[in-house]
């Protein structure tokens, strides 16, 4: 099953779609699921984009990722009060997650050099897979250069088109700062590319 | 010419924030710097060339894992509807339990109150019945003292002298 994000699907508002799962109390119909489904459908690939960027490309984690948001979302949908959009709240949970899973894998890997007596490395490594293949090598390769946050923001800002208001709400950071740092950070990037061939 | 790149890049950014056209004025400018018209080219390829990459990338993955999902919403939501019942409970348990405490020591102490109410009496009419003598002349002496016949006399007279110099 391909995954398409049609302008058909956009017709249904977001909000009309967790209010039809989270329904009246039987939220485990098969009408109510089939609601979280077609949510989640539409903005899975925006979803992955994120994921894969912010960790490195490991498929392997990006599951592990993608399962915990799904579930997350499930139970915690139902509290949602709809003071941001759910894009915006979706973003928000897969950056955290993204996070937590880096830090988690940061602390495994200082944990197993103490233990083999190697000097510690406090990096979550690009995934190698990834940097072999031809197609888009060179791109993944000047985006794995960047910081979390610089990453996060070139993404939500320059290749998902949010706003800068949304991105503020996603980052916890003022509009004022999400600016300037998204600005250094194209700048960073843009010196990046002057030393490589894109 | 370096301070104008400085602006015009600033210009640039703020162009790809706002989603807007660029102004005249660094349209000008890119005419004439390549510097500056290399930066913007290069952030505008970067984010095309970046999401078609990740979109090659993430194609190889499947539909999202839905089966992970439990058969229902989260138990706590189920358990939150009983939440005010529980809370209900728990306060009528704390009320009986310290009511019944109360109530108990209550009992207790008026218990204990009673009898040592009747084991001072009995010390009290003990110590008069030993000491009636004594009693009985310090009456006397008093009386001797203020010319009266009984101390109670002698108190009502006391109080009443009182009330006159009032
Ligand atoms: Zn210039």
């Amino acid at each position: 099953m391909r995954i398409t994000e049609t302008k058909e699907t956009k017709l249904v508002d977001d909000e009309i779609l967790i209010r039809q799962f989270v329904g009246t109390g039987l939220h485990h119909s098969a009408g109510n699921r089939k609601a979280f489904t077609t949510l989640m459908e539409r903005h899975i690939k925006g979803m992955r984009r994120l994921l894969f960027t912010l960790l490195n490309g490991n498929m392997e984690d990006m599951e592990d990722a993608e399962q915990e948001i799904l579930i997350s979302l499930f139970n915690t949908l139902p509290h949602f009060r709809f003071k941001s959009s759910f894009k915006t709240y979706l973003y928000r949970l897969c950056r955290n997650k993204a996070i937590d899973l880096i830090r988690k894998k940061n602390r495994e890997r200082k944990i197993l050099f103490s233990i083999s007596g190697q000097p510690s490395s406090n990096l979550y490594e690009p995934e190698a897979e990834v940097l072999k293949k031809e197609r888009g090598n060179r791109i993944f390769k000047l985006l794995f250069k960047l910081r979390e946050e610089e990453r996060s923001l070139i993404l939500l800002k320059d290749v998902e088109g949010l706003s800068i208001k949304e991105i503020t709400k996603i980052l916890s950071i003022p509009e004022g700062t999400v600016k300037s740092r998204l600005h250094r950070s194209r700048e960073k990037l843009a010196e990046l590319m002057a030393g490589e061939d894109i | 010419m370096k301070k104008d790149c400085r602006n015009i890049k600033d210009m640039i950014q703020e162009s790809l924030d706002q989603g807007a056209a660029l102004p005249v004025l660094v349209e000008e400018h890119l005419k004439n710097c390549p510097a500056c018209r290399s930066f913007k080219e290069s952030l505008e390829q970067f984010s095309m060339k970046l999401k078609a990459s990740l979109n090659k990338e993430i194609e190889t993955l499947g539909p999202p894992k839905f089966s992970c999902l439990p058969e229902r919403l989260s138990e706590r939501r189920g358990h939150r509807q009983f939440l005010p019942w529980i809370a209900a409970l728990i306060c009528f348990a704390l009320i009986s339990m310290f009511g019944y405490r109360g109530y108990i020591s209550y009992r207790t102490k008026s218990f204990l109150r009673e009898e040592n109410r009747l084991f001072v009496e009995s010390l009290f009419t003990q110590s008069i019945l030993e000491q009636e003598d004594s009693l009985e002349n310090i009456a006397l002496s008093t009386t001797w003292f203020q010319g009266s016949d009984t101390v109670s006399e002698l108190t009502e007279d006391f109080s009443l002298e009182h009330e006159i110099n009032l």
